[in-house]
């Protein structure tokens, strides 16, 4: 059987989830809408999803959206910000680390010349720099937007800190934590209520593809980039997906069951995986920090002078799916960002591998990794140029 | 876009040919960059003007690898002169074909193999000093491959001037400003021409495409 450790991209459905969504789809495919008995009965089914989800922000259950995927709702979060305020010139604050769903977003408009941005930078953990942050919060500073957990090395961002440094500096800047990669893997989201935003893909807890819940505070003024009918909510719309809207509310469900247990098997796991491995193959590095300051799903390696997509071909023929930070798998042959923001270098970002749990990942897929990779690692560092002569026997 | 590796690239990885150093070699050459992520060590030993012993080291994915142990075995027998003229799209023919974004891969491959002729006739005074000049420049550019469309860049027209003024090189491209590949292209301009004789500083600037 694969050994599997990309949940961060991709988890499977839930087969209760399955099951809750299917009759959404073939004897309940109604649209939402009042008064009538097909309409109403979806709007229910929403509202019920919309309550679970509010419970879990912190929120209102009228503050919930629904978008169709996750670079969707974080491009609504991102331009609906700019778009509510008139200002000229708007800024936006990001981290130098965000995934592609905000930061590409974020560097079109700043091309386009709509918008100032900064960029704040880490340290060799993943950190956000508070002090830059203080200072870079000006009058015109719209919207900070970045994750809570960054979906690379793990990195659980101080953002109780950082929410209260930016209303401190300028109390009229709206939030957006990214909360994907924390959903499942952090206690709690006690956090939720100082933020304005917060998206939360469901694909990563076990629920149907591509639906992300978008909470948007009340009295916030955004207003969205899409345009189509607004009957069911005004900054995401057109017709909801309703039997996706229900499987999130099942998929949230299952999680919160016996989540605290859950955690403590993704860190036993992630636990064996960063120090088992780290005994088997020397010149082992971890990317991002250690323990309780890292997401307990998150395993990110870089194998010294050896090359991440080859590391990531030899797994693959082994029935192991793991992800790489090199260059050479990326399509635009872009080594990671994310490990050159902390380390600022390319051979650590090249040779990254980076492997995502699951609260169902067990010790027999840990094993079967553990088995095989000081020997695909010796093999690859045998053949590599840059290997010291200790490698070579 | 799926893009998949074919059974005899992935043959090639996995057992590659020709892999290891040779002790005491007769020439060698390290080519590639971090940035570029790739790098490929040539060795060769040398009798009478035939390789008769080669080998490769090799940091990169499993094309890097393939197309090393593939120009190897190209390579190996043959006179120096056969082994300059070997073409990277000879390679990617012997391999049954690579996905047009890991072409850059093969041409490193060929590269390295270059450089390492080129290190046996520089060790015995064989090699013409060459000056620098623009036709120089453009024969580095032949190998800077546009990956969507693995072709050289000299080939699809984008490369607009090339200026050599007292070791500083100008090179003025023609790409769209939003082009994802971009960084990748201007990093490997800077790679190949800034390792040419006598160049002092290279500045890439892209004038954008008339589209825009």
């Amino acid at each position: 059987m694969r050994a599997y450790f990309d949940h961060c991209r991709s988890t499977y459905v839930d087969k209760d989830v399955l099951d809750a969504m299917t009759p959404w789809w073939t004897e309940k495919y109604w649209a939402p809408a009042s008064f009538t008995y097909t309409g109403t009965t979806a709007a229910e089914a929403i509202e019920k999803s919309q309550m679970a989800y509010a419970k879990l922000f912190g929120g209102k259950p009228d503050e919930v959206h629904f978008a169709q995927s996750h670079s969707l709702a974080n491009n609504i979060a991102v331009q609906g910000a700019i778009n509510g305020k008139s200002l000229e010139t708007p800024h936006i604050i990001t981290s130098a680390i965000e995934h592609g769903s905000t930061m590409d977003m974020v560097k079109q408009l700043e091309k386009s010349g709509k918008v100032k941005v900064t960029y704040i930078p880490v340290d060799k953990n993943g950190f956000v720099d508070l002090d830059v942050l203080r200072k870079s919060v000006t009058n015109d500073t719209v919207l900070v937007t970045m994750g809570a957990v960054n979906y690379m090395v793990g990195t659980i961002q101080p953002v109780e800190q950082i929410s209260k440094i930016i209303k401190e500096a300028n109390p009229d800047t709206l939030i957006h934590y990214d909360v994907t990669w924390g959903l499942g893997r952090l206690p709690n989201l006690s956090f939720a209520p100082l933020a304005d935003l917060l998206t939360a893909s469901i694909e990563r807890i076990h629920g149907p593809k591509g639906i992300t819940a978008l909470w948007v505070k009340k009295g916030v003024p955004i207003k969205g980039p899409i345009y189509g009918s607004q009957a069911y909510s005004r900054i995401v719309p057109g017709t909801p997906d309703v039997p996706s809207i229900v499987g999130a509310a099942k998929a949230l469900e299952l999680m919160q069951d016996n989540l605290p247990s859950k955690i403590e098997n993704m860190r036993r796991l992630r636990d064996r995986l960063i120090n088992e491995t780290m005994n088997l193959v020397p010149e082992t590095l971890l990317n991002g920090p250690e323990g309780d300051l890292r997401s307990p799903s998150n395993v990110c390696l870089t194998f010294k002078y050896v090359e991440g997509e080859s590391v990531e071909m030899y797994l693959d023929m082994e029935d192991i799916t793991v992800d790489t930070g090199s260059a050479c798998a990326n399509p635009f042959l872009e080594a990671n960002h994310v490990i050159l923001a902390m380390y600022g270098d390319y051979e650590r970002a090249h040779g990254a591998i980076r492997m995502t749990l699951t609260w169902t990942t067990t010790d027999e897929e840990v094993d079967k990794f553990l088995d095989v990779i000081p020997g695909i690692v010796s093999k690859l560092r045998k053949i590599s140029p840059l290997a010291p002569k200790v490698y070579k026997e | 876009m799926s893009i998949k590796y074919n059974p005899k690239v992935i043959e090639h990885f996995k057992n590659p040919h020709n892999q290891g150093v040779i002790e005491n070699p007769d020439a060698e050459a390290l080519v590639g960059s971090p940035a570029c992520g790739d790098q490929i060590a040539i060795y060769l030993k040398i009798n009478n003007d035939v390789i008769e012993d080669i080998k490769f080291e090799s940091y990169g994915c499993a094309s890097n690898i393939a197309t090393a142990s593939i120009v190897t075995d190209l390579a190996k027998g043959k006179t120096l002169e056969e082994a300059l003229s070997i073409k990277w799209t000879e390679a990617v023919q012997e391999l049954g074909g690579l996905p047009p974004v890991k072409y850059h891969c093969s041409v490193l491959a060929v590269d390295g193999l270059r450089a390492a002729v080129k290190d046996y006739l520089r060790k015995n005074g064989r090699l013409p000093e060459e000056e620098l000049s623009s036709d120089l420049v453009r024969g580095e550019l032949y190998h800077v491959i546009y990956p969507p469309q693995g072709i050289d860049i000299v080939a699809l027209k984008r490369v607009k001037y090339i200026g050599v003024d007292d070791g500083n090189v100008r090179i003025e491209i023609s790409f769209a400003h939003d082009d994802p590949y971009l960084q990748e292209i201007v990093d490997e301009i800077k790679e190949k021409v800034s390792d040419l004789p006598g160049v002092k500083s290279v500045e890439v600037v892209n004038e954008g495409r008339g589209e825009e």
